[in-house]
């Protein structure tokens, strides 16, 4: 698409906001400990999931013309199969003329489970898959994660009311393991396969095996660009988490825009409102729905989301590529006052300047 | 503005720009699950409609079964 329309398109989207993207994270607890997890989750999970009736009391406050078709509530965590009541929610969800989805590992995704989730109206899922046997088990901290994680996959690409893709964090354990993945998801007729790579927050902050080195990550662009131009039934995507220069159209299918707090809210687990759940909560919430009417906050607050003035300064004030890459993904701000963790534009033109 | 959306969203060529997928989330739910949404809707409304009870208290006839 042409740069300028699509400059228009992003500043008009800001202008209007539309909410059409929800996440909840309805629980921290999870059966895994992954090496990479932003939200530091744990196996009883530090705060109580959210009771479903807080969390509608929260949806009704969206009104109903603003609920546009499409409008998608993503429930995640911790790991939300956990949650009994998750069919109710969903059941909830879907009689307010919302969709909903899951982002899950796997492991409580039975036949019996697909199926009471899909009568209960999921419309969407995602599951996690990062690497062959022993990469995944590695970073999922669980013996029997993959065998769990491929038994959903399987399942789920037999569904065929489900828009569903699996998601993988490319680190350098399972760097050389991409074309062997590949060939296992698309020989499962898994629809798409979504590659994303770690950001330096929670527990993958200081370890060594998780950030690719800037030639591994050129080289993933170039993997998913080759398999992309390569056509064939699984589409591969990066994931939103940076503007990526030349490599733009190459392997995603519209350029890079982060729409954390344009299209895309969160209710976390304590009751904040937020964009999505892995950016710095602490430095970017915007309210509660203890204290604070949800539909209010999204049209009133929100600002630093929508008005990117505020990180024009360090290394972006000056940066060419700007007007493209407004600051990147949300969720590489951290701190306070915030900071950018990482530029995908600076590694992939300093990669190209030592070539 | 929202003629502008309604022109990029109703051209075939520019509909793509509003699928997005937020980086750790799941693709977008399609629409056509909104038949099964109706039928839900009309499900909960109709359980949330006032029905009158017959009791003994005539302060506690009319009862709102929740959602």
């Amino acid at each position: 698409m042409n740069p300028l329309l699509f400059r228009l398109f992003r500043n008009n989207e800001v202008r209007v906001h539309e909410l059409n993207y929800l996440f909840w994270e309805c629980t921290t607890r999870c059966n895994l400990a992954c090496r990479h997890c932003g939200s530091d989750c744990s196996v009883l999970g530090r705060k109580q999931d959210m009771p479903l009736a807080d969390f509608l009391s929260a949806i009704d406050t969206i009104p109903k013309d603003h609920r546009p078709p499409g409008f998608t509530v993503v429930l995640t965590g911790g790991e939300p199969l956990l949650r009994p009541d998750l069919a109710e929610a969903g059941r909830a969800l879907r009689a307010r003329n919302l969709g909903w989805s899951i982002v899950s590992n796997g492991w409580f995704y039975t036949e019996e489970k697909q199926r009471e989730l899909l009568d209960a109206g999921l419309g969407a899922l995602t599951v996690s898959l990062d690497g062959l046997e022993a990469s995944h088990d590695w970073m999922r901290g669980r013996p029997g994660s993959f065998a769990h994680a491929l038994k959903a996959i399987t399942l789920a690409a037999r569904a065929r009311r489900l828009n569903f893709d699996v998601v993988t964090c490319v680190n350098r354990r399972n760097f050389g393991e991409l074309e062997e993945i590949h060939r296992l998801l698309e020989g499962l007729g898994v629809p798409q396969w979504r590659i994303f790579t770690v950001i330096p927050i929670g527990r993958a902050a200081d370890d060594p095996d998780m950030a690719l080195s800037d030639g591994q990550f050129t080289a993933l662009m170039d993997f998913i660009a080759a398999k992309r131009a390569a056509g064939g039934p699984m589409k591969v995507t990066f994931s939103c988490e940076g503007y990526l220069g030349r490599y733009e159209e190459k392997v995603r299918d519209v350029r890079f825009f982060c729409h954390a707090g344009v299209n895309i809210a969160s209710i976390l687990i304590d009751g904040r409102i937020c964009a999505c759940p892995n950016i710095d909560r602490d430095a970017f919430s915007q309210g509660s729905i203890y204290r604070d009417n949800f539909w209010e906050v999204w049209n009133t607050r929100f600002r630093p989301f929508r008005d990117l003035r505020w990180m024009r300064d360090g290394a972006c004030a000056g940066c060419p590529a700007w007007r493209d890459c407004h600051g990147g993904g949300f969720h590489n701000w951290h701190g306070t006052p915030p900071s950018r963790l990482q530029c995908h534009w600076h590694r992939l033109s300093a990669n190209t300047r030592r070539k | 503005m929202k003629w502008f959306r309604k022109i990029l969203r109703g051209a075939s060529a520019t509909a793509v720009l509003f699928l997005f997928q937020a980086c750790y989330g799941t693709p977008p739910v399609p629409y056509e699950n909104d038949a099964e949404a109706e039928a839900a809707l009309e499900l909960a409304e109709e359980l949330t409609t006032e029905e009158t009870v017959e009791t003994e208290d005539e302060s506690a006839a009319v009862q709102t079964l929740p959602e």
